[in-house]
């Protein structure tokens, strides 16, 4: 009997370690092509990219919205009349989270996690995360109007996702409707 | 007189094991002991934020340069890529997961090509952005160059493509007439400057350390002298309160006496 149960118990243990690693790996990847994001949300007819420099006073303002030098000098949107719509990174604990982020009005229409790469905290991709950001706008402190509520074991994820959305409503105050 | 005699010379025996065992664990009891404390507070103490320079230690962990070290002359400068590192000249400038195809001075920028993207640098090696298939770029690109009427062009399975200073917009050209970047060697000194660069970001004090308390910095001989040391400090610790026990024993039968 004391055989069969440390076998048991082996048993469960191994499966437990397989879906860790599984869960893992099935954290990581590309859950929706920034292409195809952009197809979605123009309804396949995306206009044409435009390009922002992120230097001077903006420069500054992104620093403080991200709290670091941003990674580069130049983004890329994509507008039409009073939408736009960002695709930027940002790195959670290691890796780059990608989102595509719609601000209309100088609010937030949508947020979607495109890419994530990291081995855990990719529950910020389900809707019931994403849909708090809807309709959030940027207060003077540069902060969302509305209250994010974080999710266990993810909290680096959470809070890149929030500098980004932060950041997208920032970048689209900067450009003309 | 033989049934209190024997007793004593036992004690006086685990006296003399204890103190013999004390004194041949004590440095590695203090070694151990001060590499699990920095350990247990990695993060606080930056451990894996600091480098090991010692070349001495990095020759012994086997760090060596990478086997290919893509390297492509850009006018004065050179773009290489050890690993997954990339420099311009002696500058680490980005970390790339992709192997590098081939990198041009374009339009007062430094652009490098990977399969499926370009990274665009200021002369100085900061980045302005990537350029992807998003924004239009071929896929599956097998070189990069400057055409003959200064146009930025790449080759893909598909045929020779150029495009504008903003890159949006990408035409065929099978025509065009190119001059493609090329994998060149490294001078030298830059070679040189940039190993000991790599070999510096290579080995993280936390790994020694780990390797120190462990002993696996001495290979196995050092996992089973490190096993040696734990049997020693549980018989330290046993003989320890075996000891103490004895004695207040001892005290406490001559204080009733």
């Amino acid at each position: 009997m004391a055989g069969f149960s440390t076998f048991q118990n082996m048993k469960y243990t191994i499966t437990t370690i397989l879906f860790l690693i599984a869960s893992s790996a099935l954290a990581r990847g590309t859950y929706q092509e920034p292409k195809d994001f952009l197809n979605n949300i123009f309804k396949n007819n995306p206009p044409a990219i435009k390009k922002m420099w992120i230097t001077g006073k903006t420069r500054e303002v992104v620093t403080e919205i991200l709290q670091h030098k941003p990674s580069r000098l130049r983004v890329n949107y994509w507008q039409k009349g009073s939408r736009s719509v960002w695709i930027l990174d940002e790195i959670g604990k290691e890796q780059p989270v990608t989102a595509g982020i719609v601000i209309n009005n100088g609010k937030i229409e949508r947020v979607k996690v495109l890419i994530f790469r990291e081995s855990r905290g990719d529950e910020i991709r389900h809707p019931f995360f994403v849909k708090q950001f809807s309709q959030a706008a940027l207060n003077k402190q540069l902060q969302l109007d509305h209250s994010i509520d974080g999710i266990s074991g993810a909290t680096l994820s959470v809070r890149a996702l929030t500098k980004l959305s932060r950041l997208a409503l920032y970048l689209s105050q900067q450009i003309k409707p | 007189m033989t049934r209190h005699k024997k007793p004593l010379v036992q004690l006086k025996s685990i006296y003399q094991w204890h103190r013999y065992a004390g004194l041949s664990a004590a440095l590695f009891i203090i070694i151990i002991a001060a590499t699990g404390i920095m350990l247990n507070h990695s993060s606080g103490f930056k451990l894996d934020k600091i480098y090991i320079k010692a070349n001495w230690l990095l020759n012994y962990y086997g760090i060596v340069a990478p086997q290919k070290i893509p390297s492509f002359p850009v006018t004065d400068n050179w773009v290489s890529q050890w690993d997954k590192q990339l420099y311009l000249n002696k500058k680490f400038i980005h970390i790339s997961r992709n192997p590098i195809i081939g990198a041009v001075s374009f339009s007062n920028m430094v652009i490098i090509s990977q399969q499926s993207e370009l990274l665009i640098f200021t002369p100085s090696g900061e980045l302005i952005e990537h350029v992807t298939g998003t924004e239009g770029l071929p896929s599956g690109i097998e070189a990069i160059g400057v055409t003959d009427n200064y146009q930025l062009a790449v080759r893909s399975g598909n045929g020779i493509y150029t495009t504008n200073e903003d890159f949006l917009f990408w035409r065929a050209r099978p025509s065009a007439i190119v001059i493609w970047s090329d994998n060149s060697t490294l001078p030298a000194s830059t070679y040189q400057s940039l190993l000991e660069l790599y070999r510096g970001q290579g080995l993280k004090l936390e790994r020694v350390l780990l390797d120190l308390h462990s002993g696996r910095l001495f290979g196995n001989f050092g996992i089973y002298f490190t096993d040696f040391v734990a049997v020693l400090i549980i018989f330290l610790a046993l003989s320890g309160v075996w000891l103490w026990t004895i004695r207040t024993l001892k005290l406490k039968k001559h204080k009733r006496h």
